[in-house]
């Protein structure tokens, strides 16, 4: 009794685990290094930035005057409502479509159908979104897409979905989701294949049909996987995806495709406006922040989940 | 007969193979020494004969000269030559020699790198304090923050002291606009590596095959232009009317600005307006004529409905694959229209080239900006900054004055790019360069070449068919060329700089570049529909709201200074 109590002293347990700690040093210091440190350039949100005289240089501080300006460009508030809009409908549609998706796969039985549906969806994660996204311009175009054919073709107008402000973010919010679901269906149906199969048999005898089934026996065995998928997908709520948009959005779409990203990205790249692209970048990571926790301390409170 | 075929084609490969033979035959050792040798023991005496000894005065100790530079991908296919040939590279070749040589010079590269990430990366070395003592600073916003930092140092009283006069005179041909650029409270913070000013200009393109199928006279008007246009897609050969892209909206005015100048308008430069003040062209009034004009060519058909959305090699597939025939653009849109000899190959086809003309058929004013491969700063903490200007003499002693200028500036077309500072053109060099490309013809004359002239005469008469064909509608003697049309306007005294160049101010800075989404997004939004006078007021009112008013200000205040 006496021994166990002197081993767990904290020196004690540092000595013998001190090969655990050895071999997690390495990702700490990736952490400290690339998380962490870059902390101290949030400093440029609140200088009139100049490349020239460095980050440890004797920048002019000018207090809350970056967040101004940016308040000031008279598209900083669409872009914001944009942002919320695309990232918002990402959220809620990458979750309620795999989810459908790989309910519907977990009926299939043959596996000669169902393995050649999941790589089929699955591919296109695999595609960065420059090809992606030449290949969606090239479907999508109004007068040569095979979309438009078809419309045409039944009797519809062409329609100009990446130039016209009415079905750009509808468009650029769907492909995502094409894009994505398979990435997601490939995870929930790991979680579904890992529910306990006696809990199928005992719902049987109760005399359960396919439906009851799914509802009382699956749904609830992937609460936790869903749980977790959504509270990391909250975290990037300001995240709009900006490799899409990026690549989508021209000028003609910029009243509803433009997001903080592709914004921060001209100010800041291509002007050199150091301090305001920092400032927007530290407002996103402050709303980004607020929104994990409160998914956090929602998970915990209903669902009894816990993250960290 | 397939036999002889076969017998004639191993021949020909025979031939190749031996006439390859011969080339690698040429003593490339010889010549490289020979024209080194040439640079190092007469440019003493040419710099005393002409009284400038003092501009090319060498160490008496050797001096080290830190350098970054920048390349592209021509340099890249230049330089693997220039290597074999030579055993050449970026750090040591003729340049560094000549400057070794004669002026004691000992230039020492930090880093290459591709103009892609030459900014960005020369901005990590300002970050960082690694500048070297002699950079090339491309934004005209850098230069600002350096000199604003104290990193680098005013040049005023060196390029009195230190540049040849000839140089000078050069930098100055443009009256003084190129220099104004970098200049800051009197202070001149680098000097230009010049390139040809006249090089956007636009001009209008019509394919002459098919004027002259359907019996079309050459334009008189811009009616007459746009006439051309919906004739073509009347008659079944063109799928639209006029050639324009907006997906990119950084090339978009190059295809554009022709367009608009028709009518007076210059979306992009600053303009003096008649009681002496200047104001930005696109906020103009005169905008909303061609603007209502392309809306109505959209509205018609008559523009790619997808011209919104389209880049620049896009779009152009249009032209290659031949559904327009009427293009508004620069010279060099005849060397992306060449690609439709890869598709077609036996197809004749030929580009009329004019002057735009008003609605009176008066020929327009061309509007035309300081051009230059960036700006070359020295480094505050640099020992010897006159170094610098010593080795651009050098440089134009043999790019202009030693035995074979072409060898040192035009080998393979760039071997001038890898100098440690390079390029004193004058603004003019374009039209120079047809001129004498014009004499050569005449004559049939080769040896009388001079600089430039020899690497596009080398296009212009090469075997490789396009880019004969590309040249010649370019610099060549066709009938119609831009080069033809560009001597036009400048003997007529129809080209105009764009009025304001200075330093950019801070206002300018933050929001010249909303304000130019906001130019974009109203131009595009007009042509596709739009209502042409509430949304042109509506743009006007916001684009002064957010920073134009105070930069027309400032714009007027430098006018006033610098006119």
């Amino acid at each position: 009794m006496k021994k166990t109590a002197k081993r767990s002293k904290p020196a004690q347990i540092l000595r013998k685990e001190a090969q655990l700690h050895l071999m997690v040093l390495p990702a700490v210091l990736l952490v400290l290094i690339f998380s962490y440190f870059p902390l101290y350039g949030l400093k440029i949100a609140f200088q009139r930035f100049l490349p020239a005289k460095g980050l440890f240089g004797s920048q002019r501080f000018v207090g809350l005057d970056n967040f101004k300006y940016v308040l000031s460009l008279p598209n900083f508030l669409p872009v914001l409502r944009n942002t919320f809009i695309i990232a918002g409908a990402k959220i809620v549609l990458n979750l309620l479509v795999p989810v459908t998706v790989a309910l519907m796969l977990n009926e299939v039985n043959s596996s000669r159908i169902k393995r050649p549906i999941q790589t089929i969806i699955y591919f296109p994660h695999f595609l960065s979104w420059i090809i992606f996204g030449g290949i969606l311009i090239d479907l999508l175009s109004p007068s040569s897409g095979i979309v438009n054919k078809i419309i045409t073709a039944l009797g519809g107008k062409a329609v100009y979905f990446l130039g016209d402000n009415r079905y750009f973010r509808g468009t650029v919010i769907l492909t995502d989701v094409w894009k994505n679901f398979g990435y997601g269906t490939i995870v929930y149906l790991a979680a579904i294949t890992g529910i306990d199969v006696t809990l199928y048999e005992a719902a049987q005898i109760d005399g359960a049909n396919r439906w009851q089934q799914t509802w009382h026996v699956t749904l609830p065995g992937i609460r936790m996987t869903v749980v977790l998928m959504m509270v990391l997908a909250l975290g990037r709520v300001l995240n709009a995806g900006f490799d899409q948009l990026y690549n989508l959005c021209k000028p003609i779409v910029y009243e509803s495709g433009d997001i903080l990203d592709t914004f921060v990205y001209r100010l800041g790249l291509e002007n050199g406006s150091f301090g305001p692209a920092t400032a927007v970048g530290l407002f996103r990571s402050v709303v980004s922040l607020v929104f994990i926790s409160t998914a956090y301390a929602v998970a915990y409170k209903w669902f009894d989940y816990r993250l960290f | 007969m397939k036999k002889l075929f076969c017998i004639l084609l191993t021949g020909l490969m025979l031939l190749s193979c031996a006439s390859g033979c011969f080339a690698e035959g040429t003593d490339y050792k010889a010549i490289y020494a020979d024209r080194v040798g040439y640079v190092v023991d007469n440019f003493a005496s040419w710099a005393e004969e002409n009284g400038v000894s003092d501009y090319l005065k060498p160490y008496d100790a050797p001096t080290t000269v830190t350098m970054v530079h920048n390349y592209n991908n021509s340099c890249e296919n230049m330089i693997g030559k220039l290597g074999d040939h030579y055993g050449e590279n970026y750090s040591t070749n003729r340049w560094t020699e000549i400057m070794k040589k004669c002026l004691n010079i000992d230039v020492q590269y930090d880093w290459w790198a591709h103009d892609d990430d030459y900014n960005t990366k020369l901005r990590m070395s300002m970050g960082a304090s690694t500048l070297p003592d002699v950079f090339v600073v491309n934004q005209q916003s850098d230069v600002a923050q350096l000199a604003e930092a104290g990193q680098i140092i005013p040049l005023n009283d060196l390029i009195e002291k230190c540049a040849l006069p000839e140089i000078r005179e050069r930098w100055y041909m443009d009256g003084g606009l190129t220099l104004s650029m970098v200049t800051i409270d009197g202070q001149i913070y680098g000097f230009p590596q010049t390139l040809s000013h006249t090089d956007d200009a636009a001009y209008i393109f019509i394919r002459s095959d098919w004027m002259k199928e359907l019996g079309i006279e050459e334009p008189r008007t811009i009616e007459d232009v746009w006439d051309i246009g919906y004739k073509f897609v009347e008659a079944g050969k063109a799928k639209y009317g006029v050639f324009l892209e907006a997906g990119q909206p950084s090339v978009m005015y190059d295809y554009l600005r022709g367009m608009c100048e028709a009518y007076h308008a210059y979306p992009q430069t600053w303009v003096v307006t008649d009681d002496g003040k200047l104001q930005f062209g696109a906020t103009q009034d005169a905008m909303r004529a061609p603007l209502k004009q392309l809306q109505k060519m959209y509205a018609d058909g008559m523009i790619d409905p997808e011209f919104a959305t389209k880049d620049e090699t896009k779009a152009f597939e249009e032209i290659i694959n031949g559904n327009i025939g009427l293009v508004f653009g620069p010279h060099w849109v005849m060397t992306f229209v060449m690609n439709m000899y890869d598709l077609e190959p036996t197809k004749d086809v030929t580009w009329y080239c004019c002057a735009i003309p008003d609605s009176d058929g008066n020929i327009v004013p061309e509007a035309i900006k300081t051009n230059n491969r960036g700006f070359v700063c020295i480094n505050a903490n640099c020992k010897n900054p006159e170094a610098a200007f010593k080795m651009l003499n050098l440089y134009h002693y043999a790019s202009y004055y030693s035995n074979d200028p072409t060898w040192w500036g035009y080998e393979e077309s760039y071997s001038r790019m890898i100098a440690p500072v390079w390029s004193t053109v004058k603004p003019t060099d374009n039209l120079d360069t047809y001129e004498n490309l014009q004499k050569v013809f005449a004559a049939n004359d080769p040896s009388l070449l001079e600089g430039k002239a020899v690497s596009y005469y080398g296009n212009i008469t090469s075997s490789d068919y396009k880019k004969a064909w590309a040249w010649n509608q370019m610099f060549g003697t066709a009938d119609y060329t831009p080069m033809k049309v560009l001597k036009y306007l400048n003997e007529n005294g129809l080209l105009f700089y764009n009025a304001y160049v200075g330093a950019p101010s801070i206002t300018y800075q933050d929001y010249w570049s909303t304000m130019d989404d906001l130019t974009t997004q109203m131009l595009i939004k007009v042509i596709m529909g739009a209502d042409v006078d509430t949304t042109f007021d509506e743009y006007v009112k916001q684009w002064n709201a957010i920073g134009g008013e105070k930069i027309t200000e400032e714009a007027n205040e430098w006018y006033q200074q610098h006119r």
